[in-house]
Order: structure tokens, then sequence, then C-alpha cells
């Protein structure tokens, strides 16, 4: 029953899409793939993706993967507030139905992808049954997003656009590599990043959340081998420590607020010093979780923090700058306070 | 072995063992230092200089400490609640979750984490469900007039079904890049968020009520012939099984609030125990919580020990139990209630 009308909606469909004119692009991993002439919509099965969807152009959107909070929209342009929630393929919780994203009508679906795998199979087999093109991005390091947003911006007919963000991140990151350069003359800064309510999920030095460190010149205090993607590798308190990092970024106010209470974490230079960072996540993490371009602000914030010698920036005014740049939204005095609190 | 010899060995036993964990950690401390800082802290003599005296400190008393002895709580706990229902539902394959306590208190957790900032808020709403299943499972049993064993067991089907289900509902709510994560974790159990509040705090309804199940356990050997036999000698069986349930209820609530959702520990010590000492409650019961108690701090120092970074205990309570377990059963000549 329900497999019939899913049909009688790909049919419907495919007579809806059939008269457009349609051209072929090569994805980021090499597929060739039919889209549409002129695309209005685009559906994004993943956080990271959406949010650089949302950068170029918020009018693209067709829905997200999970509902904004208050807080967040605050941050966002009005065009996006009532946007519905599709749901996305991204570990757990929510996942998309495929008839929900037929009613919201994309008119291409991109997916993040990281390797070949057996989902992704899925994923396509799916979309086609459903009328989708499907059109992969793959985006390893932060080196890539500028290719991501350029390709974002050939896609979708926005080039100047994304050429404008793309040049915003490549910027920061030659900058983050010269500071990194003037800081390896004295003694690494070693991070520990905590997560969780306890502050004791961290990742491995090996992780890609975590790049951020590294390409600050800073060293990461958990040195071991990441298990899967998903990360937050528990770590006793011990190795903390032991590791007596001499910054640490914290992702959660609770556990900021354990960190600066206890004990045995007052024992840690970082905590001595004073120099325990909340990260800012609103609307969109700056750190990770989801790890995406607004690491391109992140990685300024973070030099921020390590080297208040070395990297004097006005925070306050580059926060206003990426805000209007990427995010379209004005910000005042206040709000900046608030985002640079955690 | 007679009653009093058997639990003075496990006692002995767990005190070595509850010491020897305090020695063992990531961080290195040489033993040396180890017994200069203890001198140092028994006499109350000044401690030799180069010796950083806080540092033991808060590494002995504040990190190591609490989790030694939360493992100890939540192991004696899990297995007392475990023993007490075997016996009083005369059957050997009971876990302390029959009544859907720890489907309720998992629930409570994450509604916890999902609605509330803060940590005490979080741990009242654990503890509170993990109740109210329990409450649940007896409403349903007592609408069919009756705290008939197995319209209980039937009630805490119904009742840990329900929670299971409320609790896929809270993860599908959650934000899936920091709540779903932080609840997922919890709910695999770990002894590494005990923190030293909670454990002092959780201690004493803990230890209270092990004491009165064992000042109990007598009845439990009437109620483990069933029913009839014990009415005819005149024990008000639903009152004292109701009572049971209540203590069990509370400190199995309690060692989720502590460690999140740890299996297999509720079944099987019990079980290895009765192998060991046989069915008379009035030893297995504390002999149960003394194994439990040496086994989960026994699991816990491996979790905290083998790997970089730590595995929840959960994963190795299973893991390590099953084989144990039958192992055990081979070995064991002595029967259910030979």
């Amino acid at each position: 029953m329900t497999k019939a009308m899913l049909w009688m909606a790909c049919l419907s469909l495919l007579l809806m899409v059939m008269p457009v004119e349609a051209r072929q692009i090569v994805d980021m991993t090499g597929r060739k793939v039919e889209v549409p002439d002129r695309i209005r919509k685009v559906y994004a099965t993943s956080p990271p993706a959406t949010q650089m969807i949302y950068a170029v152009d918020p009018g693209l959107l067709s829905g997200w993967n999970a509902p904004l909070k208050d807080r967040e929209k605050r941050y966002l342009s009005p065009l996006v507030h009532d946007l519905p929630v599709l749901g996305g393929y991204f570990g757990q919780g929510r996942v998309a139905n495929i008839e929900t994203i037929i009613k919201a009508g994309p008119d291409v679906v991109i997916m993040w992808v990281r390797r070949d795998s057996a989902l992704n199979r899925r994923m396509e087999a799916d979309m086609k049954k459903a009328g989708f093109p499907l059109v992969f991005m793959a985006i390893d390091g932060m080196a890539d997003y500028g290719k991501g947003f350029r390709f974002l911006g050939k896609l979708l007919d926005r080039e100047e656009r994304a050429e404008k963000l793309a040049d915003y991140g490549e910027r920061a990151l030659k900058e983050a590599a010269a500071v990194a350069r003037s800081a390896s003359t004295r003694k690494t800064v070693s991070v520990y990043y905590a997560q969780g309510l306890d502050g004791l999920f961290t990742e491995c030095h090996t992780s890609r959340r975590t790049e951020v460190i590294g390409l600050a010149g800073a060293g990461n205090v958990c040195l071991c081998r990441t298990r899967n993607d998903y990360g937050m590798e528990r770590v006793s308190m011990e190795e903390v420590l032991l590791a007596d990092p001499d910054v640490i970024f914290v992702q959660e106010r609770q556990a900021y607020d354990r960190i600066r209470r206890d004990r045995a974490w007052r024992r840690i230079g970082a905590v001595r010093d004073g120099r325990v960072f909340v990260i800012p996540k609103t609307p969109f993490n700056w750190f990770d979780r989801p790890a995406s371009h607004m690491r391109y602000i992140g990685i300024k914030w973070v030099m921020s923090c390590l080297y208040p010698d070395l990297y004097p920036i006005d925070m306050a005014r580059e926060t206003r700058l990426f805000y209007r740049l990427f995010l379209g939204v004005e910000l005042d005095d206040a709000q900046v306070r608030e985002i640079l609190a955690g | 072995m007679r009653r009093p010899a058997v639990v003075t060995l496990l006692t002995i036993l767990l005190a070595v063992g509850a010491v020897v964990s305090l020695t063992l950690g990531k961080y290195p401390v040489t033993l040396r230092d180890t017994l200069l800082f203890f001198t140092a802290k028994v006499t109350g003599c000044r401690a030799p200089a180069g010796l950083d005296m806080a540092l033991l400190e808060s590494l002995f008393f504040s990190i190591r400490l609490p989790r030694v002895v939360a493992a100890i709580l939540v192991g004696s706990s899990l297995s007392v609640a475990g023993a007490a229902f075997q016996a009083m539902f005369i059957n050997p394959l009971v876990s302390p979750s029959l009544l859907g306590v720890l489907a309720g208190a998992s629930f409570g957790a994450a509604l916890g984490m999902l609605l509330f900032e803060n940590w005490l808020a979080v741990q009242v709403s654990t503890f509170a469900f993990g109740f109210i299943s329990v409450l649940v499972a007896v409403g349903i049993a007592r609408m069919f007039r009756g705290g008939a064993v197995l319209l209980l067991i039937l009630g805490g089907v119904i009742s840990g079904a329900l929670f299971t289900s409320l609790l896929s509902v809270v993860k599908y709510c959650a934000d899936p890049y920091d709540k779903l994560p932080a609840i997922v974790y919890w709910l695999m159990g770990g002894l590494s968020y005990a923190d030293a509040g909670t454990v002092w705090f959780a201690a004493v309804p803990m230890v209270i009520s092990m004491m009165l199940i064992i000042s109990m356990s007598g009845y439990l050997n009437v109620l483990s012939m069933g029913d009839e036999e014990a009415r005819s000698l005149g024990i008000p069986v639903e009152r004292i099984r109701l009572v049971m349930i209540f203590l069990a209820s509370l400190v199995s609530s309690l060692t989720v609030v502590i460690a999140g959702m740890i299996g297999w520990v509720g079944l099987i010590i019990p079980h290895i125990t009765r192998m060991l000492v046989g069915p008379d409650n009035r030893v297995l019961i504390p002999s149960s919580i003394l194994i439990g108690a040496i086994y989960l701090l026994l699991v816990d120092n491996l979790c905290r020990l083998l790997f970089e970074t730590e595995i929840p205990i959960g994963i190795v309570t299973s893991l390590v139990g099953i084989p144990f377990f039958v192992f055990v059963m081979r070995r064991a000549r002595r029967g259910w209630g030979s």
C-alpha cells in the first residue's frame, strides 16, 4: 500500500521533473550526476552540509536535519525559521523519511560521504527510486571546505558568493599557518578537549574532530588512535592530571562549572592559570559536533585563546564580521558577548 | 563452610581488593610514595620533602576512593537485589530489572538529561522514575487482585517494556550532537561518572537497605518455599514481599544514579554465590553482597587500566561474566535448592 503510494509519488515527481532542462555535473567523488538546470531547493542529509548550503544561500534550503532551538533562531535568517524538519542520515535518531523528503520536493539531495560504504549505495538506490539526483560531497579536513564551497557555488549557480566564503576560509587557514609557524619556536601549548557533562570524554590526536588544535600549532594531549568517526573517547581524571594540559576547551557549560570547582581539576595547569574556555556553539558549534566550516571562525578563536600575545585579534569584531558574511545576521554587543561566552 | 567463616573470608578479600585498587591507576605512583603518604596520613607526621602530598591526596581521596567505593556499592547492591528477587520469585533466572526498575531509572536519566541543565535534577529524575516503574509494575499486579508472583512478573514485563519505549522516544527527541551521545554513554554504564558527593550521599540509604535485607534474609527462606507454605507458617507474605521489593528497588535505582546501566551482575553473582555457599539465604545474601562488590571492583579495575581510553563497564560485565558463569556452572555440584 505504501509502496504503491510511493511509486505514485515517484511517477508524479518524474512527470514533474521530466520537462526540466538537465545538465550533467561531476560531484566531489567523481560521479557523473544529472541535475536540473536551475536548482531552487536542496536537501542535505547531514548538518555540516546543511550549514554550508545555508551559508551559500539560505533560500535554497528545503529543510533542517534536526529541530531548531529558539536560541539558534535568533542567529539565523528568518527565511529558515519555519522550514520543516526532514531528519537525516547521521548516526542515530531522526532518520529521514523518504516520503517527507518527497513532500519537501528538493531538486537535488546532497550527501556528505567520507568513504565508499554500503550506506551510500543504499541511499543512492533510495533517492533514485524517489527520483532525486543524489550528489556526493567529500570533505576530509579543513583544507577541503574551500573546494566544497566552490563546488556548491557551481552546482547552485552562486559562484560569486561561494568564492567569497571560500576565500575567507582560505585566508583564515593561511593566517593560522603563519601563527603556528611563529609559535613553533617556543614550547608547544598542550590542549585538552573536554566533552560530556563531566569533561572526561575527549578525542584522540588522530581524530579529524581536533584538527583545529593541530592547525593552530598546539598539541592534543590525548594520544591514541580513533576508533571511529563518532569519537567520544572516555579518559580518566588521572590521565588528564598526568597530561597536565596548558589549555582546556570545554564543550558543555556544566563540565566547565565542574572543572572550575573540583579539587582534582584545580591541580591542572590550565585550571590554575584560568585557561579553560567554553566553546561557542550558537547557532552552530565553532569547534566540533558537528565539525563544520564554522571552524573558520573557530580556529581564530582557538588561536586567540592559545596565544593572546602572538595573536591579538579583536574577537568581537571578527565574530560580527563572520556572522554577517556566513550567517547573514547583524549582531549587537550583547549577542556577541553571549556567543563568545559559549 | 559455615556462615561466619565464609563471610569473614570474603570480607577480608574485599578489604584487600579495595586497598589494592586504591594503589592502581593510570597516574604512576611508586609503592614507596604510596607507603610514605599513608604513613604520614595515619601517623600525622610531616611528610618527607619532595612528596607532593596535595597531589597524592586528590589522587587517592578524590579520584580513586569515590570510584572504588562506587564499585563496591553498585556491585553489592545489584547482587543483593538479584539474590532477593531470585529467592522471592523462586526463580534462578530473575535479575533486579525484573520489575522494570532499571528501565525506569534509565528513562528517568535520559529525560533528566533532555530537560535539565543541572546534574542533581538528572539524578533525582533517575531515582524517581526507577521507583515509578516499580510502582507501575506492582500497580498492574494489584489491579488483578494480587501480589501473586506471576502477576508481579507480568506487571514488571509491561512496566519494563513501557519505560524502554519511552526511553526510545526521549532518544529520538534528543539533540543528536550533544544530548544524545551523552545519554547513550551514560546508559552504557560506567563508574567513571561516580563523583564523591553522589557516592557518599547514596551510600547511606544503600548500606541501610542492604542491612535490612540481610536482617530479613530468614523470611526469604520461607518465601522461597512458596506462598502457601509461608502462609501456613503465619508469615505475612504480601507485606514482606512488598518491603523486599521496596528495598531492592531502592538500591537498584541508586546504582543507576551512580553508574548508569550495568547489566548481568544482578543475575550472575547471586547464582555463582548460590553454587558456592548453597541456597540458605542467611548465608547467601551477605555472601552475594561481598562477592558482587569484589567482582565489580575487579572488573572496574580492568576498565580503568587496560586501555588508552575507558570502555563502558556494562560491556565488560557481560563479556567477563558469561564465560565465568559457564565455568562455574560446570564446576558446581550444588544445585538450586539441594
